[in-house]
């Protein structure tokens, strides 16, 4: 898979730093966002934002028309080069592990990124206007980290109702926090 | 996870739910599969709606994560002391375990030493009357720690980390006369916990 293509420095493509700066502060939130998404590991999301504000940097960007949409691609293509070599690593890792007859867990990093008191206060408010059963579900997935499956089995009800509580909870809180996911 | 995907209705195959479950890691190895197609830079299926929903379902889930949180400070905070170094469950119960047995047992020293003297025969009678709200394997601690105390005129030697009815590696702190500050923090925890069980539960409004 090839990168989307940067022009040659040379071409006169170049972002200047503080355009740059200026695209980091509106896109970057979103960025690592995504970013920790694809990669489930925070830290490894902020090593691999930065290759790609330095990469605009270095050699400018070749979107024509949606500087965002370039954004997410090459996230996506840096992303994807990280998590082979985590895969490899993880591999021998638990080879290794294997031939010596324990196992290897890689775990993975909670996510606590900095969230203003305001923003935090909101995003109460809004989990306490779900209902009881919505929120303990919101509270078991996100916050325990407890899979649906154990959920449904902890609260004694069918899989399906769990994700439908779940499903539910999440469009209203998406709907009171929508703006919060600006950058 | 096939029970997930068979759960799911037709329309959940909305961007928005589709992120959040990528992103908890709900989704079976081929609905991964499917779905990074639209996050694929090179791919015909790149979506940028579905990066947006993924960066989105991220933030929702610090956000709610940070939320809660915070709920749990402000709950946790009559309790300070005992939280900061104490934040499972599993930890609280055994330190109360340990305080109830140290507790009955200084009880039971104390009415042992009373009949130390008179009929050692009724140490046992004594045991099962001031503990008798205790589990047996209490009741076996604090009637061995009596019967020490009553056949022997040696200064008091028990080791706590060296009894198996103890917790293995928690031994409490005998430096000093005083209570020390594990015991007097976990009687005051147990006191304000109540029956709190699990720290989720002790969370909800």
């Amino acid at each position: 898979m090839s990168a989307p293509s940067v022009p040659n420095a040379d071409d006169g493509d170049r972002v200047e730093p503080d355009a740059v700066a200026g695209l980091y502060r509106q896109h970057a939130g979103e960025i690592r966002a995504f970013l920790t998404g694809v990669l489930r590991d925070r830290e490894l999301a902020d090593e691999v934002l930065q290759i790609v504000f330095r990469r605009m940097l270095e050699k400018g960007h070749t979107a024509t028309d949606n500087v965002r949409s370039w954004l997410f691609k090459v996230a996506w293509h840096e992303a994807l080069l990280v998590r082979r070599v985590q895969t490899r690593r993880a591999g021998g890792l638990e080879k290794v592990a294997s031939q010596r007859g324990f196992s290897v867990e890689i775990p993975e990093q909670s996510e606590r990124s900095a969230v203003r008191q305001e923003t935090v206060e909101q995003v109460q408010r809004a989990i306490d206007q779900l209902s009881p059963e919505q929120k303990a579900v919101v509270r078991k997935r996100i916050y325990e980290e407890k899979k649906f499956v154990v959920i449904a089995e902890e609260l004694g009800v069918p899989l399906g109702t769990v994700l439908t509580r779940m499903r539910t909870a999440l469009q209203k809180l998406q709907q009171t926090l929508g703006r919060y996911f600006e950058d | 996870m096939t029970d997930l995907v068979r759960n799911s209705r037709p329309d959940d195959a909305s961007l928005d739910w589709l992120a959040f479950r990528y992103v908890s890691g709900e989704m079976t190895d081929g609905e991964v599969e499917v779905f990074e197609t639209q996050l694929a830079a090179d791919s015909e299926s790149f979506s940028l709606a579905a990066c947006e929903a993924v960066a989105q379902a991220v933030q929702l889930c610090n956000m709610a994560v940070v939320a809660f949180d915070s709920e749990h400070k402000v709950m946790s905070e009559p309790v300070a002391d005992l939280s900061a170094s104490q934040k499972f469950t599993g930890q609280r119960e055994s330190t109360a375990r340990r305080v109830s047995i140290a507790a009955s047992a200084a009880a039971v020293v104390a009415a042992g030493l009373i009949l130390s003297s008179s009929d050692p025969e009724r140490i046992d009678e004594v045991v099962s009357r001031e503990t008798s709200p205790l589990p047996a394997g209490q009741l076996e601690l604090a009637s061995e720690l009596v019967s020490f105390w009553a056949n022997s005129d040696d200064e008091l030697d028990f080791r706590f980390d060296e009894h198996p009815l103890l917790p293995a590696g928690e031994v409490p702190d005998t430096r000093t006369d005083d209570v020390p500050d594990w015991l007097f923090a976990a009687i005051q925890s147990q006191q304000s916990a109540g029956d709190e069980s699990t720290r989720p539960e002790v969370m909800e409004n």
